[in-house]
């Protein structure tokens, strides 16, 4: 029976401990972290200062990006693609433009549904938004990989719109533009409609950006001159 | 000795034996069953990987849902089912203790099957979570959750009347294995979706999760069997056994300490990875005894493992896990890593533990556990001779695929030239080769399915004339 005690005490040690040094000294050092408002920035001697009296970052979604993420979500686009962006030497992120600065812990806490991300089948989208900003662009990609870059492995997701009838007097407003000539192009009188879930997954997409300051992360390749 | 109304130990052998019969066949069924779904999702999604415009139109074949239902019936229905089957029926043997109440087990993998059919279909329809190998809805949690208690508290029931001390390994690690996993799976859903914390903190405790499920949960159960089944089925004693302690112990601990090495470089302390890192290296000291333990017992007695179809598949899975132990160590370092991170080589890290040692390992239990129990064995060993050799080509064509694919993926990625377009589109071989070896393991586990349904069928066939025959009894 000493035996058999030993061997529980044991057990329960094992678990514990790596749930202790991992997670609730985690939850110790990070469940603290607040927006900000703060953010180093180089003053005109080229130093570092503490500037106050930036937005409160990281932002919140709106509420139909919010959406939008969630979409992402069930669609498993993290399957693909990551939302984080590594430091210099462990890659070259901020060189391919996936961010202006690494990512930091600050950047995710308003988030409840994490999609870092641990495979790069396609690129990191941390930036997506300030990297590509067509809403075009972005449902035409949604609805099929093909026509904006051709042998793409990214699936297409024609679910996510309607194809309706043109009549000669509506507006086709909201309605996908084809390039010219472009073999998934529907014929005349029909037009591709993106659904609700569509543009709120976009208009997502179109606010993934951290190209923002905060005290612990300093846009280092700003090459915008803000 | 002294177990319930048995007279010589091969009388108490087939207590033992009838005593857990109908749960174990229970989850024997399941557990081909779900595997068999498992290799048509893994299959459909291999394909995608090549034609990604295939299925396409339905967005319940969309890629991440197959990826998601590929996942959740692996471990949740593979897995899962084919460890209550065995690690039961192990423990009820190595503690000499028929197995009471074997309804309650019944019932709970009647209801752990439940929720594993509504994770699917809510996985189907969208409801999954962001995270891998957890996405199986939340609301489907509690019912898997309801019916593991069921089965521990069955658990409780039969062993504390254990006649045996926990003298062997095998008992440590299957011990170990069921405690554990419920309160990983509690811990999990906890922080990520009953009183979810937010940002990394979630991230955190995602990766601890699948970390323990893989090393605390599928890795005891499947090395319990290993030294349970070597030194029998090879009729040698392990090798070094007075090391096993020690390889328990420091496999465990330094496992369930590495778990966060998933997460180097990315926005979480820099200590956590390091840590992780540290315990991962460590893995080398297990690593060294179970090869010492295992390997060295199967080779010190060949001729048996040339012609024992069971011990063949064992074998193979120890190997393909003590070289798994090492490819996660190197993955811990961080210059690999550099290369590694986001690249294939982690999906095929996961197929050779999931694939490469658990089923390979359970395969072999299966193909002894089945007709010990029905009593009755194979006319032929063609088929189930077959079956090794196609799944064994299989992983190994699929592992070659993917950590080629992952290293090629790697590379590039240091090219800041390369787009991603172009990466992806060069990895059009590596992707028909894994579809080649999907496809064979696809076969290779409907074989498997094949040939224990086919045992089954057998002796019933054996066994009815004589219900015709005889008065019926009605304590059969
Ligand atoms: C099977 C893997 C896969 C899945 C799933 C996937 N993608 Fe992609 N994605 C890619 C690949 C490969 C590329 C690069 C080629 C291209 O532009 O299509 C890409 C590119 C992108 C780009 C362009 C990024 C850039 O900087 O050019 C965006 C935006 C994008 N994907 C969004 C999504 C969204 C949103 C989803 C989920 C609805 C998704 N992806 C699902 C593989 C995938």
């Amino acid at each position: 029976m000493k035996h058999f005690s030993i061997l529980l005490f044991g057990i329960f040690i094992v678990l514990t401990s790596s749930f202790l040094g991992l997670i609730s000294s985690s939850l110790n050092q990070l469940g603290g972290l607040k927006q900000s408002t703060e953010s180093l920035e180089l003053d005109d001697a080229g130093e570092l200062v503490l500037v106050d009296g930036d937005p409160l970052y990281p932002m919140k979604l709106s509420g139909s990006s919010e959406q939008g993420h969630m979409e992402y979500v069930k669609l498993g686009c993290v399957n693909c693609h990551s939302q984080q962006v590594r430091r210099e030497e462990l890659g070259n992120d901020l060189q391919r433009g996936f961010g202006q600065r690494v990512s930091v812990p600050r950047d995710f806490i308003l988030q409840s549904n994490m999609v870092l991300g641990y495979s790069r089948l396609g690129p990191d989208l941390s930036s997506v938004g300030s990297r590509k900003s067509d809403l075009n662009w972005h449902l035409m990609h949604l609805y099929n990989p093909q026509i904006t870059s051709p042998g793409s492995l990214m699936p297409p997701f024609p679910f996510l719109f309607e194809t309706i009838k043109i009549s000669e007097v509506a507006a086709t407003s909201g309605a996908l533009e084809f390039p010219e000539g472009s073999p998934y192009a529907p014929e005349n009188g029909i037009a591709i409609i993106p659904s609700r879930r569509a543009v709120a997954l976009v208009e997502y997409l179109l606010n993934l950006d951290i190209n923002y300051n905060l005290p612990e992360a300093v846009v280092t390749k700003n090459d915008t001159g803000e | 000795m002294s177990v319930s109304s048995a007279g010589s130990p091969h009388d108490s052998l087939n207590t033992i034996d009838n005593s857990i019969n109908k749960a174990v066949f229970y989850f024997i069924l399941s557990a081909i069953t779900w595997l068999a779904l498992s290799s048509l999702l893994g299959l459909i999604g291999g394909i995608k990987t090549v034609i990604p415009s295939f299925l396409s139109t339905n967005e319940g074949f969309t890629f991440g849902r197959i990826q998601a239902m590929l996942n959740t019936t692996l471990l949740m229905g593979w897995c899962s089912n084919a460890i209550f089957a065995v690690a039961f029926w192990i423990m009820a043997r190595l503690s000499s203790t028929p197995i009471k109440h074997g309804g309650i087990l019944l019932i709970a993998g009647v209801i752990w099957n439940i929720a594993l059919s509504l994770a699917l279909i809510g996985i189907f329809i969208g409801d999954l979570t962001a995270y891998s190998w957890m996405e199986f809805p939340s609301y489907t949690s509690g019912i898997f959750l309801l019916a593991y208690t069921l089965i521990a508290v069955w658990g409780i029931v039969t062993y504390r009347h254990k006649q045996n001390d926990y003298s062997y390994v095998s008992q440590w690690y299957i011990l170990g294995g069921l405690l554990w996993f419920p309160w990983i799976f509690v811990i999990g859903q906890f922080f990520i979706n009953w009183v979810p914390v937010r940002g990394v903190l979630q991230s955190i405790v995602h990766a601890w999760y699948i970390n323990n499920v893989f090393y605390l949960w599928l890795c005891p159960i499947a090395l319990g069997a290993c030294y349970y089944f070597i030194p029998k089925l090879s009729n040698t004693a392990i090798r070094s056994y007075h090391l096993s302690a020690l390889a328990f112990w420091t496999f465990v601990l330094f496992a369930s300490w590495s778990g966060l090495t998933y997460l180097i470089g990315g926005p979480v302390p820099v200590w956590l990875t390091t840590t992780s890192i540290v315990f991962a290296v460590s893995l080398i000291i297990p690593a060294l005894i179970f090869y010492t333990n295992l390997i060295g017992t199967a080779l010190s007695s060949f001729s048996q493992f040339k012609n024992n179809l069971a011990l063949k598949f064992i074998i193979f899975g120890s190997a393909a896990f003590i070289l798994h132990l090492f490819v996660k160590m190197g993955l811990s370092i961080r210059s690999v890593d550099a290369l590694a991170h986001f690249t294939m080589i982690y999906e095929a890290h996961h197929w050779h533990l999931i694939y490469g040692f658990f089923s390979m390992v359970f395969f072999g239990a299966f193909y002894y556990l089945v007709p010990t129990l029905l009593k009755h064995s194979y006319k032929s060993n063609v088929l189930p001779n077959f079956n090794f050799v196609l799944s064994a080509l299989g992983i190994i064509i699929l592992l070659v695929a993917l950590y080629g694919a992952g290293w090629q993926q790697g590379t590039q990625f240091a090219n800041a030239e390369l787009s991603f377009l172009q990466i992806a589109n060069d990895l059009t071989f590596w992707m028909q080769l894994k579809l080649v070896g999907l496809t064979i393991l696809f076969i290779a586990n409907l074989l498997f399915a094949f040939n224990v349904v086919a045992l089954l069928l057998s002796k019933l066939l054996d066994v009815l004339p004589n219900f015709s025959n005889d008065e019926i009894n009605p304590n059969t």
